[in-house]
């Protein structure tokens, strides 16, 4: 049995179910990465990953967004702008990778890894924050 | 079963056969299913003896055992209690409270022992599968360091070699390609004096022509002369043209060429044994890494046999929980019929000590107490230990990945920014080599094209030094009227004799470009060199090796980095567990109360009278021979003979847990 290294704990629950089960894909993304690494074939999974890597932060981060602008998330455009940030990020590695830069497997998983953990324990939880407190009060009414 | 009995006499028949059961249960096991009627308690069916001998077999011995002794036990207990309350009216109704209270505690703290041991019992699997899964990584990890062993340092040799060779050979080829360049611009000067030329052959072809028409009949031999002057000036000046563009292209491209090759010397070429040096000085690092991670590994695979023993013990000191909660389950039964004797104020006996019975108890129970304690002690021992163990395993782990408190510092993600960077050294070196050569193919293309136009405007000089001969023969015939001709003839020689010096100088420059070619392609190079050049290209061949040595770090990287996590999260799990683990507080202070309370109690009884003690004693031996366990067996012997319960071990001194093969005939094992 493999305990797997990257894996999606309460720990970086944000509180809304979508959202974090949409986490534990990502969580899954960087997994099947560093499995892949372990076996020394990073380098022929990181096309796929940076592609999924796009794909699947176009739906996340439009359901977050949505989400936000639902619940009147003051902070829409600074979260914005960090899903934007991650979204160059990649670009930029997916470029780098065109041009036949393929020696950079560490440092993507290394980046992937630390984003999502920062991101989901502060900047998401923050949303989950929000939206808990949203339902007190219409509860208190 | 209390009636079952019609005197005395049979009750005690009936405990001797129980101890007799278990006397030739303990001499040969395999009777106990043999003969069913021969023990009248065990219906025939109740259990089923398993066909073959092993682990089910033995297990099944054992159950049979335990349950028929509890049987035995639970006979005993109630004609105990049975001849306990004929002797004891006296005791106050408050003994029954106190008995109750004592009971609850009791049987709350097997409770909650329970609980904390199944707790370390369902994180028991979690932690042996993380240790195992930390050797497997550490084997992994061997393999690899053992596998790039010597072979790095062999692809980064040859990355260096050919980057010196690449530097050499950009140098003379910087060299080649200036004079080439030289070369080519000479030959552009030169052949833009060779316009003068040119412009002075139209002029004598144009002389030739009056003087012609001015000789009149005299002159019809010239006639074709003056055309045949003009077509050849047209070719001379069309291939000297030929050559005057040529040569100014090929200049454009050399130099361009010339500036690729100046500018990769004087950047990435440059760079590249710097690289290279940085990368090696890595595989130094990561050698030692290497040399360290055995040392680690041997001290780690020594480490995890001991966390393999830590697991081993662990699992006996929790074997131990179960003695203990059976020895307090066995209090517990004693106590309650105890109380129900006391509530009933029956007719009770006068031959039994009922204080020594309590006694008898508060003994099992301070028994159960060290034992419980010592074993507890042994789990905390053992959790420390595999805690600090790991803990140990993750920072050596960090250590080898020369982690820093920013990760994104990690000697991996360093040594991978250098792959890269060489890699792309190698890929310009490639990009300059193929440019190069192409420059070179088109070179001895153009060269070419100018030899012929060199060998057509020669063509052309010889033929009008011909003319020229002729001219100057037919103007001396011709006489005074030709002596015009005669010096337009003789100019028109001397210029094609220029004319040869000049194509002459050209064709010594393009001699120069073609050797200066040759020697550029013929350098070993990147691309091609001796003996690779038949095997394949030595650039794709250095740049797998150099991916191999990528990938072979980045499998180190992660497996390294899993280690790290794993020791990490183990070291915080049982660290966790550890902390809630407080069984051993609550067992003592339960059971030193239980003890205090039942003391107490057995001091509110009547002593036996001296015509009943010897019963008494006789009452207690035979309550001894039915214990269910060598523990319980071991406290009344020691009761028996003097020694008191506080004797037994100091209170301070740690009690020694016994060895597995001393559980002797306590069952119920986990």
């Amino acid at each position: 049995m493999v305990i797997p290294m990257f894996q999606w704990t309460q720990d970086y629950a944000v509180g809304v179910e979508e959202i974090d089960r949409e986490h534990q894909g990502l969580f899954a993304l960087a997994e099947g990465m560093h499995q892949a690494m372990l076996a020394g074939k990073g380098k022929e999974t990181l096309k796929c990953l940076l592609a999924d890597l796009l794909d699947y932060t176009d739906c996340h981060f439009c359901h977050e967004e949505r989400l936000m602008k639902q619940i009147r998330y003051p902070d829409l455009q600074g979260h914005r702008q960090e899903h934007r940030d991650l979204r160059a990020k990649v670009q930029v590695m997916q470029d780098r990778l065109a041009s036949g830069e393929i020696t950079m497997t560490i440092e993507v998983v290394q980046f992937l890894v630390a984003w999502l953990k920062q991101h989901t324990t502060t900047s998401d939880r923050r949303i989950g924050g929000h939206l808990k407190a949203g339902e007190e009060v219409r509860g208190q009414k | 079963m209390v009636g079952q009995f019609d005197s005395d006499r049979q009750f005690l028949e009936r405990m001797e056969m129980g101890r007799q059961f278990q006397v030739n249960h303990h001499d040969r096991p395999a009777n106990i299913a043999g003969g069913p009627g021969a023990f009248p308690s065990l219906a025939p069916g109740d259990i089923r003896r398993p066909t073959t001998k092993g682990a089910v077999y033995d297990r099944y011995e054992c159950w049979a055992k335990f349950h028929a002794m509890k049987r035995e036990l639970g006979w005993l207990l109630e004609r105990t209690i049975t001849v306990v309350g004929r002797g004891h009216r006296a005791v106050s109704n408050d003994c029954a409270a106190l008995l109750d209270r004592v009971i609850t505690d009791l049987e709350g703290l097997n409770r909650a022992t329970e609980q904390d041991f199944l707790t370390i019992g369902g994180h028991l699997m979690g932690f042996v599968t993380g240790a195992r899964q930390l050797s497997s990584d550490m084997a992994a990890l061997e393999q690899i360091f053992g596998r790039q062993d010597g072979q790095a340092s062999q692809v980064l040799s040859r990355v260096l070699e050919r980057s010196q060779q690449m530097e050499a050979r950009a140098e003379t080829g910087d060299q080649a390609l200036a004079g080439v360049c030289d070369s080519a611009r000479h030959i552009g000067r030169t052949f833009r004096g060779f316009q003068d030329t040119v412009s002075v052959f139209r002029v004598l072809g144009s002389l030739t022509r009056i003087e012609t028409a001015r000789l009149g009949n005299a002159g019809e031999e010239f006639g074709n002369l003056a055309e045949e002057v003009t077509t050849l000036t047209k070719s001379i000046e069309a291939s000297g043209q030929g050559i005057l563009d040529a040569s100014a292209a090929l200049h454009q491209k050399l130099q361009s060429a010339l500036t690729k090759v100046t500018g990769l010397r004087a950047s990435e070429l440059a760079e590249l044994p710097t690289l290279v040096g940085e990368v090696e000085t890595g595989l130094r690092s990561l050698e030692e890494r290497h040399r360290q991670a055995i040392e680690v590994f041997l001290r780690q695979a020594a480490e995890y046999e001991k966390v393999s023993a830590a697991f081993e013990d662990l699992i006996t000191a929790i074997q131990f929980h179960d003695i203990t909660r059976q020895q307090v389950e066995h209090v517990v039964d004693t106590l309650r019929r105890l109380r129900t004797e006391f509530q009933g104020c029956r007719n009770r006996s006068e031959n039994l000590d009922v204080r020594a019975v309590l006694a008898l108890q508060s003994s099992q129970l301070s028994n159960a107490e060290q034992v419980f304690g010592a074993s507890v002690g042994r789990i905390e021992r053992d959790l420390d230990g595999i805690a600090g163990r790991v803990r140990e395993m993750a920072e050596t782990s960090k250590t080898l990945m020369g982690s820093s408190a920013n990760e994104q510092d990690s000697f991996f993600l360093q040594m991978e920014g250098r792959f890269t960077a060489i890699l792309k050294v190698v890929g310009s070196c490639a990009t300059a080599d193929v440019e190069t050569q192409s420059v070179l193919g088109e070179l001895e293309a153009t060269v070419k094209g100018m030899r012929d136009s060199v060998a057509e405007i020669r063509q052309i000089e010889i033929r009008i030094r011909r003319m020229a001969i002729n001219a100057t023969i037919r103007a001396i015939q011709i006489g005074d009227a030709g002596s015009a001709l005669n010096v337009v003839a003789d100019v028109m020689q001397r210029l094609a004799l220029d004319s040869g010096g000049i194509t002459d100088a050209v064709a010594g420059d393009l001699d120069a470009i073609s050797g200066a070619a040759n020697r550029l392609s013929g350098d070993s190079g990147w691309t091609q060199s001796g003996e690779e050049s038949e095997t394949g290209s030595v650039l794709p061949e250095m740049r797998a090796a150099l991916l191999e040595l990528h990938s072979s770090s980045e499998a180190s990287s992660s497996r390294l980095s899993q280690i790290t996590a794993t020791s990490a999260r183990l070291s915080e799990e049982i660290r966790s567990v550890r902390a809630n683990f407080s069984a051993a507080t609550i067992f003592t202070e339960t059971i030193l109360g239980a003890c205090s309370l039942i003391d107490g109690i057995g001091g509110q009884t009547k002593p036996v009278v001296r015509d009943t003690k010897v019963a008494a004693e006789r009452h207690l031996e035979d309550f001894a021979s039915h214990y269910t366990m060598q523990a319980e067996r071991d406290v009344h012997q020691s009761l028996a003979t003097g020694a008191a319960k506080n004797q037994a071990a100091p209170a301070d001194a740690p009690a020694e847990v016994p060895f597995e093969e001393e559980l002797g005939a306590n069952v119920e094992l986990f």
